[in-house]
């Protein structure tokens, strides 16, 4: 819609592996990152793990009280 | 999303599992009463067999299960560097009368055993041992710890849970109540007592002890290999750990560049 | 003088440079997309492990499940080659699963990768029946689950019966069944070979999706060294965790009632099939009439074959797409309880937990042509994206003129609507920010400049508007800006202003466009005392409007075309 091919140039600028940390960047921040993973994703983790836990919850519960219920 | 959802699900996980640890399972005259987790010296990840146990173990299966229990998957000469020596075990095999042939007469005939023979069947069939049990089948020996669930512990429960059936139970004439086994009553009866077996190492002979090693020994001979296969997997997983660590650092290596370039993009004009 | 020849040129290295060493795949590639190498791998170690099994292994009845002890016992390594064999069945099946939740997840399914898609559910379901033809047939479990699931074919009406015999070769699963099942057990890993190299042509007609789900063409990289040193990783990963269960925990996958020779007089309490049956074999036992559960089955792998056909919607990652996000997580909790009452017996409540679960795994697929409609629908509402906005409802409304002044303030300072056009009063000094504006942001996207014209307001104390026509060319209807910026002084930058960014240089006579100017009585007349020496008039017009005398300068008609 309306876009004008424009003919571009990249330059890539990288830095030779033996001239900058490895490890450095998984751990830096790791607090932050950590943090960010949690609020990004604490909705999708209980919408998988509430209906397992709670239908097998459910059911252990069911199957106790059927199983007393035969008890005097 | 990758990062979040092993540490979700183990910590949802493990709140779940308490709560529900309160929850008893199914009936237990349906699968039998649950055996409880014995410590057995060998359940670490890095613990063998105790080798002196299974001597003991199989001292008590010769004089005690033999009798009835085939074994039939284990040959003497596996017990050859685990529980004797090959003269040791050249004495144990030649106790026993192997059937073999046919000879040049066309004549089955009788030897003593060697250690290529395998432990012997006390019946011919499954017949001939249904008819001298009262039409129970005493199972093979060889894989019973493989093949029942929590296999060790439950053949130690059971081997040790003899008990009175309680009040409102009756049992059978012919079967013996024990709680460990499906169902609650079982053909065999009580078969280790104390001081039931004459150990050659002077090892007092109560019936745990005998339920130990004949469980040990059991469980030899349903794993031969285990002390092999811990001892390769120790190895094995140390090894690729080793080589994560390695591989990890090598791909941030081999990525750095791409992963701290700087990119710019402009027109031409 | 030496000719270098490079050896990745030559023909049949240069198909294998081109698909395994140059390759261009997307930079942002997640751990995720290591599954599918790691598959790779998975079928490998089988074949492996399964050929020199085979070279001890006896498939006749009587001697099966002695031959396998033999195995275990006294061949030299064998208890490795039968555990990895048992276990990598198990990872294989997890690997898979993974790489597939992982395809549902990100979109990878979406056009133009459905040819990928299908021939990975083809090697799914090579995958289980090699996986249900090998699990033996001389144990207690495998017999009576191959006699259970056998029998299953007698839902097929009219010749069903005739097949089961076919299969069993028999009236009973017995050596006939083995013979026949271990053949093709064999054959079958070299079939998903062949798909599995299938599967990777169709994938690389288009290449790798990302987890963005987005066009990734603007930045790949080269598929070696880094995605070989990537998949290194996920490979020795995968290694520790197969060589925990191959050396610590071999049976836990597995079921006890297998170490006990196959007994046709006694059947075990429950039949359970292998761990990754078990969803499948929830599904089949949730409806109790036999050819219905066998369809359920059978709609499953339909339902997976059409799913890249009924998706509708336009994002392909679900990190875009919030409400198919928490209906993947649901999707997967459902996958995870039919697994778990699968191997349940079937009492109360797993039976009706078991329905209610089967139901939930189709209504993910049934609502997958309503939900990409539903989520485009919401996204259009809260003006977020214009592309995926199907009415431009807010186009050629004034609220949207309101809301450009409302975000540029100081640039325009009044503003005029009439019937097709907006008129956007502004200042000669901020003339050129406001065209750079108007011409490539986002929503305003005004890129033709129809033309540009001085009106002579001789009475004003500033005579002069430069008038700039803006064309906005959009599917729907052309929405048009009139710039007017005052001030005589200036008309020459204004000029050249409109030039640059109209990208002309020289000054030509282009096709006249007809202007919206029907209110305006005109004649031609020579032009008078006008000072614009910069521009060749074209034409003057002279007009009354309201009173007020003015003329029109056309300077030039510049018009540029849409590409």
């Amino acid at each position: 819609m309306g876009k004008v091919p424009v003919r571009l140039r990249e330059v890539a600028y990288s830095l030779s592996p033996n001239h900058q940390y490895i490890m450095r960047g998984l751990f830096k921040d790791w607090g932050y990152k950590l943090n960010k993973k949690f609020h990004e994703n604490w909705v999708s983790a209980l919408t998988l793990i509430t209906p397992v836990a709670g239908t097998y919850w459910f059911a252990e519960n069911y199957r106790e009280k059927e199983k007393l219920h035969h008890r005097y | 999303m990758k990062g979040l959802r092993a540490v979700a699900l183990l910590g949802a996980g493990a709140t779940g599992l308490l709560g529900l640890a309160g929850l008893a399972h199914a009936d237990e005259a349906e699968h039998g009463l649950s055996a409880p987790d014995y410590p057995w010296p060998h359940n670490g990840i890095l613990s063998s067999y105790d080798h002196s146990s299974i001597r003991r173990g199989h001292q008590v299966f010769q004089q005690v299960c033999a009798a009835c229990h085939s074994a039939s998957l284990v040959a003497y000469r596996d017990l050859i560097g685990v529980a004797y020596t090959e003269d040791e075990v050249k004495v144990l095999a030649s106790e026993v009368e192997v059937q073999d042939g046919p000879n040049d007469e066309g004549e089955m005939y009788s030897r003593p055993g060697k250690p290529s023979d395998h432990f012997q069947n006390p019946y011919p069939n499954e017949n001939a041992a249904r008819f001298a049990n009262g039409g129970a089948y005493p199972p093979d020996l060889s894989l019973i710890t493989k093949a029942r669930h929590n296999g060790q512990n439950y053949v130690f429960a059971l081997l040790t849970g003899y008990r009175d059936p309680p009040a409102g139970v009756s049992v059978r004439e012919g079967l013996h109540y024990n709680p460990y086994f499906i169902g609650g009553a079982i053909a065999m009866p009580k078969m280790l007592t104390d001081g039931g077996v004459e150990y050659d190492d002077g090892t007092v002979a109560t019936e745990s002890q005998m339920a130990k090693d004949v469980v040990t020994f059991l469980s030899w001979a349903a794993e031969p290999e285990m002390d092999e296969r811990k001892l390769a997997g120790f190895k094995w997983i140390l090894v690729f750990t080793l080589a994560l660590f390695s591989a990890g650092y090598y791909k941030r290596w081999k990525w750095s560049p791409v992963k701290s370039r700087k990119l710019v993009l402009d027109v031409i004009n | 003088m030496v000719r270098r020849l490079s050896i990745l040129k030559q023909p049949i290295f240069s198909t294998l440079n081109n698909h395994l060493i140059d390759y261009p795949t997307p930079s942002n590639l997640s751990y995720w997309w290591s599954f599918g190498s790691l598959a790779g791998l998975c079928l490998v170690i089988q074949i492996i492990t399964g050929v020199f099994l085979a070279m001890h292994y006896t498939p006749h009845v009587d001697l099966a499940f002695l031959s396998v002890e033999h195995i275990m016992r006294d061949v030299k390594g064998g208890w490795l080659l039968r555990y990895m064999h048992a276990n990598g069945a198990s990872m294989f099946f997890i690997v898979v699963y993974l790489h597939i939740f992982r395809g549902l997840y990100y979109g990878s399914y979406a056009s133009p990768r459905e040819l990928v898609w299908c021939l990975g559910v083809v090697i799914l379901l090579l995958m289980i029946v090699t996986a249900f033809i090998g699990y033996g047939k001389l144990r207690q479990m495998s017999f009576w689950g191959a006699t259970v699931i056998t029998s299953l074919a007698s839902a097929i009406p009219v010749v069903g019966d005739t097949i089961v015999t076919w299969l069993w070769g028999g009236f009973s699963v017995d050596n006939a069944t083995l013979n026949r099942f271990f053949s093709p057990h064999y054959l079958l890993p070299f079939i998903i070979a062949g798909a599995a190299i299938l599967h990777l042509a169709a994938l690389h007609q288009y290449g790798s999706n990302n987890p963005l789900g987005i066009n990734s063409s603007v930045d790949k990289i080269a598929f070696y060294p880094y995605f070989y040193v990537k998949d290194l990783v996920g490979w020795v990963a995968f290694a520790i965790f197969f060589s925990i269960f191959v050396f610590y925990a071999p049976n836990v996958l597995g079921h006890p009632d297998n170490y006990i020779p196959a007994n046709p007089m006694s059947t075990p309490a429950h039949i359970v099939p292998e761990w990754y049956f078990l969803p499948v074999y929830a599904i089949l036992r949730s409806i109790s009439n036999k050819s219905g559960g066998v369809a359920a089955i059978g709609l499953v792998f339909v339902s997976l074959f059409a799913l890249p056909f009924i998706n509708t919607s336009y994002v392909r990652s679900s990190s875009f797409r919030l409400i198919h996000q928490k209906l993947f997580w649901l999707l997967l909790a459902d996958c995870l309880l039919l697994g778990w009452i699968g191997c349940q017996p079937v009492e109360a409540p797993y039976v009706t937990i078991g329905q209610i679960a089967s139901v939930g795994f189709f209504f993910y697929f049934a609502i997958t042509p309503i939900l990409g409609k539903l989520e485009a629908r919401l996204i259009q509402n809260s003006n977020v994206c214009e592309d995926l906005k199907k009415k431009r409802r807010f186009v050629d409304n004034q609220s949207f003129f309101k809301s450009l002044i409302a975000t540029l303030p100081k640039w325009i300072h009044q503003f005029q609507k009439s019937k097709h056009e907006n008129i956007l009063y502004t200042n000669p000094d901020y003339l050129f920010q406001l065209l750079w504006f108007l011409k490539y942001h986002t929503n305003t996207r005004f890129q033709v400049l129809i033309d540009i014209c001085g009106v002579d307001h001789p009475s004003r104390k500033r005579r002069f508007e430069v008038v700039y026509n803006l064309l906005r060319a959009t599917a729907k209807s052309p929405n048009k800006v009139l710039i007017c910026a005052k001030q005589m002084r200036r008309c020459r930058s204004l000029q050249r202003d409109g030039h640059d960014l109209s990208n002309r240089y020289t000054a030509r006579d282009t096709q006249r466009d007809e202007l919206p100017m029907e209110n305006i009585a005109c004649r031609e007349r020579e032009s008078q005392g006008i000072a614009n020496p910069w521009a060749i008039p074209n034409r003057v017009f002279e007009t009354q409007l309201n009173g007020e005398k003015k003329l029109f300068i056309f300077f030039f008609f510049i018009c540029e075309r849409e590409v």
